[in-house]
């Protein structure tokens, strides 16, 4: 790895707290021109629209942060050892040695943002990636090497057309070693995947991997993208036409419906469905649209935790943006509000603050309930479509074509 | 809205991956080009006003990837036009595009207008697919062809221009719609032939 962001990136032995907060990356800020707004680069070196103000209650935020570690442990070297030995204990196959006030302290960590130095490891621990490892009677460096002769042509093909399309504005990607190392973990994924091949959205997934854990960590980075793909995000989000995408979208817009129904007719009144906005941030786990560091923050909790965070977190950022929703009286002015509001969004704390606090109670009973409700009616929907696309198909071999361009599963 | 008498219409664009769709987008609307344009997912929304023809075009551009095809529906409904995007170098991608032209053809809505672009025309020398077969493609099934460059822009302006002129006008109904027509309707004049570059 090339450039800033890697040397910021590596975990730092015995950094400080300080870590994630403003200190270590205030040098940054300042090469960058101070917070007088405009386009900066953020604390993983992605470009970023910041507002005005934005970049001091950021700061504010941080401050807190760490005003709360240093009340729940007496230095931070304690604190982190503390992390170090809990995380050792899921590693180790301990799990059942873990007590409830271990468990509080990983959940409450999570939740308030895992320190900077700290996330390569507590992520690829925490979302199970570490026992996917563990588990796979085969290493990745062995899977590596059968791609060049077993992957599938056409999937090999529409990696390829990804790679470079992948946080193109980023050095990380702009060099051989990032999109070497997208590359093979996409590659080995298809491979041992055959059910999804290759999906538009796992780049994005798997480049913010990268640009947290470093080019180094490859070999991790495969198992966490294969962890969060199989238990973090909505079960099929990636199969054929994208099933558990659809099903997640419907399980959100209900969700909506009930906690935010101004927000909803509001949508609905200018003929234009929420998961217009919101697909992305589903197909991506907010990868593609949020600022990175906000993503970091956001998928803290959401590898740990799991799925709910998401909704948890589209919520709480749409209470946030509530009232400006209900302003926004066109569908082209809310769409571009929003996009904008998304792209900016760095002050994390704010969102994370409403996820967890402004949005009521979430239970897994009714969230359960709806799943099997849109599971069945996403697949009458699907079915149909199938029977369009077989028509569509005996047509175009009746006008002697021969389309070879779908996927690959 | 502020600007009196401008209308808006939605605008979708339909196509294989990589065939150029945001470049196209990102060329009209802010004169930009870049080489690795981040691969869209669900899709993108860009707004554009073209004075001349009173037009705000509402551009929805799509994912291309196949298995993202069944998202398409919810940001083609409604649309007022629909630009179906392939990529000269590639007969897969043609083909995929004629896909999109039944698929939208099926939607039963004679009023949609629908232009077929063959974009990376800046790489002829790569050429898998001839203007001439695009063209008569086109003509039997009554869309708009053009061939386009959102690299060096070529064509691109044409593009949509082409559409703003062909679009409905608010008040006297299609009468005597633009120079080149548009086929999709009903009761369109006859057809004439519309040049490719």
């Amino acid at each position: 790895m090339s450039g800033g962001a890697s040397q910021e990136a590596e975990p730092t032995a015995g950094s400080p707290p300080e870590a994630h907060t403003s200190s270590v990356h205030g040098s940054r800020d300042q090469e960058n021109g101070g917070g007088t707004g405009g386009a900066k680069l953020d604390y993983y070196s992605h470009e970023v629209v910041f507002k005005a103000n934005e970049r001091s209650e950021r700061e504010r935020a941080y401050q807190s942060t760490l005003a709360s570690y240093n009340e729940s442990s007496n230095t931070w070297e304690a604190h982190r050892e503390r992390i170090h030995r809990i995380l050792g204990k899921f590693v180790d196959r301990e799990k059942e040695t873990i007590s409830k006030k271990e468990w509080r302290f990983i959940k409450d960590l999570c939740r308030r943002g895992i320190p900077f130095s700290e996330r390569p490891r507590a992520w690829f621990v925490l979302c199970g990636a570490a026992e996917e490892k563990r588990k796979s009677p085969v290493t990745y460096s062995a899977l590596l090497a059968k791609v060049a002769k077993d992957l599938d042509e056409k999937v090999a093909r529409q990696i390829e057309g990804d790679i470079n399309r992948t946080f193109p504005a980023h050095e990380v990607f702009q060099s051989p070693k990032g999109t070497e190392v997208l590359k093979n973990v996409l590659s080995v994924f298809a491979l041992v995947h055959p059910d999804v091949g290759y999906a538009q959205g796992l780049n994005f997934v798997a480049g913010m991997l990268i640009l947290v854990c470093g080019c180094k960590a490859e070999d991790d980075i495969f198992w966490m993208l294969t962890a969060i793909v199989q238990k973090r995000m909505y079960p099929n989000t990636y199969g054929e036409d994208l099933k558990g995408c659809h099903v997640g979208q419907k399980i959100f817009d209900r969700l909506v419906q009930n906690k935010f129904p101004k927000v909803f007719k509001h949508f609905e009144s200018l003929g234009c469905e929420l998961s217009l906005v919101t697909s992305e941030w589903l197909l991506c786990l907010f990868s593609r649209s949020f600022p990175s560091e906000t993503v970091a923050r956001i998928w803290d909790s959401l590898l740990f935790e799991g799925f709910k965070i998401f909704y948890r977190v589209s919520l709480g950022f749409i209470r946030l943006l509530h009232d400006k929703i209900l302003q926004c009286d066109n569908l082209g002015d809310l769409i571009t509000f929003m996009k904008e509001e998304v792209r900016s969004c760095v002050n994390n704390e704010q969102v994370m603050r409403r996820a967890f606090h402004g949005i009521g109670s979430m239970r897994s009973k009714v969230i359960i309930k709806y799943a099997i409700r849109y599971e069945s009616e996403v697949e009458a929907m699907l079915d149909l479509y199938a029977q369009k696309k077989r028509e569509r198909r005996s047509q175009g071999k009746d006008d002697g074509e021969n389309d070879q361009s779908d996927d690959v599963m | 809205m502020a600007n009196q008498g401008i209308q808006p219409a939605k605008l979708v664009l339909l196509g294989d991956m990589g065939a150029g769709k945001s470049s196209l987008v990102l060329r009209f609307v802010k004169g930009q080009f870049t080489d690795y344009q981040e691969s869209t997912i669900g899709a993108a929304f860009l707004t554009k006003t073209v004075p001349e023809f009173k037009v705000k075009f509402e551009i929805w551009d799509t994912a291309g990837q196949e298995r993202y095809h069944s998202l398409a529906p919810m940001y083609y409904r409604g649309a007022a036009a629909a630009i179906i995007v392939y990529d000269i170098t590639s007969t897969d991608s043609f083909n995929r595009a004629k896909n999109w032209v039944r698929e939208l053809q099926r939607q039963g809505n004679p009023e949609l207008i629908v232009a077929l672009a063959g974009n990376k025309a800046d790489l002829a020398g790569q050429r898998a697919v001839e203007p001439g077969e695009a063209q008569g493609y086109a003509d039997e099934n009554g869309l708009y062809f053009i061939e386009t460059s959102a690299k060096t822009s070529v064509n691109v302006g044409e593009l949509f221009n082409e559409i703003a002129k062909r679009l409905p006008k608010p008040k006297q109904v299609a009468k005597e719609p633009g120079s080149g027509n548009v086929v999709l309707t009903r009761d369109a004049p006859p057809k004439k032939k519309q040049q490719c570059c």
